[in-house]
């Protein structure tokens, strides 16, 4: 199993890393704050492959994680592997994660899942991309699973099945890509032109792109409006070592994926 | 059987079961058959499970506070905020029938009382539990509800022979038969069926704001 545990401290953060078939590396770090990417130890994902990340962000802190690189579900023969992701986020924290692309080839059966827990004012963004099947495959197949609770309280629980080849209309159709950005302790705006926004009933908001192309996807716009909002709150309050400050804030206002 | 009827007083006829928002976003008649399937594995199922975790609710004294926890898990699972309202403007009929019927029964109080509107499922799950209806005959009905408003709003939008969507609508009940069980066994909000069906979501959330509509949903 991977884990990745940020605790504020006085100079720089306690960072706990675990590795696992995902090795978490240290991009820079400061009292409150972290930059983590994610980088896979060796090919992924096969079939009977389980996949466990776990993620907890302690109270003020703020954990921006970043894939390198996306994942492929290779032919399985039908074989299940998995990808789970279990994040906690304590009161005053955030949480920032741009996932790359998990493609689904043919002969893959992928269960994903995303937990999110939240404590009282804490928020995360996130991005997530499906896309079924590599250039020139129908697919295989994937079981998307979502839960989002804030202190106890569901704001979003989704199951989605999804399979190559197989146009379910008012699912997926027969598109490939199943994009989205999702908040939660905070709502994303929607300006009307870049995609629809699904307002949850509690705080939290959900854009997403159903197409065949991953570059038609509109929701990289999203994702920037909705990560530059979710870090303007942390301009004044990421602390720094005294040499990092500079970049650190550069990182929190300029970069867009 | 008569939860079922269409020609209950309780405003169902304003629903296609998002029949009207898949056609205005170009899904051609043919595929009505195959949208009726995929809708009782999805959206149908979900609507089910709180319909009968909102029975266990209601079943239990005072109800009040445990139906709203149902309420929130079908809203979580909900995300379109437009589904959402148009399934609470279904309640407040089914709820005013249901306060008609069994004014005194604690169920039917806990709903017309409520301090916030609560959707269609939730209110259905009540009044099954004050008509006395099982678990699994008010999943089932859920789920044929659901399918038979798609093919009486087809016969309005796209009228065909009424005998080929009454064949479809069998068959939509037929292809969920075998999960009526697991969901008639939900009693906590969490075990509520989560299926989405994300591009049901996104007609309709488009259909709401469109003003050339014939149903709001």
């Amino acid at each position: 199993m991977t884990a990745i545990s940020i605790e504020a401290d006085a100079g720089r953060a306690r960072l706990d890393l675990q590795a696992g078939v995902i090795v978490p590396r240290v991009i820079e770090r400061g009292a409150n704050y972290a930059r983590v990417a994610l980088v896979a130890g060796g090919a992924l994902l096969l079939g009977g492959d389980h996949v466990r990340i776990q993620i907890t962000v302690g109270e003020g802190c703020l954990l921006d994680i970043e894939d390198i690189g996306g994942t492929v579900a290779y032919n399985a023969d039908d074989t299940l592997s998995s990808w789970s992701v279990d994040i906690q986020v304590a009161s005053a924290g955030a949480l920032v994660w741009h996932g790359l692309p998990l493609i689904v080839s043919d002969g893959a059966d992928v269960l994903r899942s995303l937990r999110i827990s939240l404590a009282g004012d804490a928020s995360a963004c996130i991005r997530e991309t499906v896309v079924l099947g590599r250039a020139g495959e129908t697919g295989g197949r994937v079981r998307q699973r979502t839960d989002i609770e804030s202190d106890g309280v569901p704001v979003f629980v989704e199951e989605v099945t999804a399979q190559g080849g197989i146009d379910v209309p008012g699912v997926i159709g027969p598109n490939r890509v199943l994009d989205s950005v999702m908040i939660a302790g905070a709502r994303g705006s929607d300006d009307g032109h870049d995609s629809r926004v699904l307002q949850f009933e509690r705080p939290g908001s959900q854009a997403r792109y159903l197409g065949m192309m991953t570059h038609s996807s509109p929701l990289e716009k999203v994702w920037k409006r909705w990560r530059d909002g979710l870090m303007s709150n942390w301009n004044d309050r990421i602390r720094m070592p005294a040499t990092g400050r500079a970049a650190a804030t550069a990182t929190a206002q300029g970069r867009s994926s | 059987m008569m939860l079922a009827d269409a020609r209950l007083p309780v405003g169902g006829h304003v629903h296609s079961a998002g029949l009207e928002p898949a056609f205005a976003a170009g899904m051609p008649s043919a595929r009505v058959r195959d949208y009726l399937l995929g809708r009782a594995a999805t959206v149908s199922l979900v609507e089910a499970g709180t319909a009968v975790a909102a029975r266990h609710a209601a079943s239990s004294v005072p109800a009040d506070e445990l139906l709203l926890l149902v309420e929130a898990a079908w809203a979580a699972r909900t995300p379109s905020r437009a589904l959402r309202e148009i399934s609470r403007a279904l309640g407040r009929g089914y709820s005013r029938l249901a306060n008609k019927l069994w004014p005194t029964h604690p169920a039917i109080r806990a709903c017309v009382d409520s301090s916030t509107p609560l959707s269609r499922p939730v209110i259905l799950g009540s009044i099954a539990a004050a008509a006395g209806i099982d678990a699994e005959s008010l999943a089932r009905l859920v789920i044929y509800d659901d399918a038979q408003t798609v093919a009486a709003a087809l016969l309005k939008l796209d009228p065909i022979d009424p005998a080929t969507p009454a064949g479809w609508v069998l068959e939509a009940c037929a292809s969920v038969d075998e999960l009526i069980p697991l969901v008639a066994a939900v009693t906590s909000p969490d075990a509520i069926p989560a299926a989405g069906a994300p591009q049901n979501e996104e007609w309709a959330e488009a259909h709401s704001l469109t003003t050339q509509r014939l149903f709001r949903a």
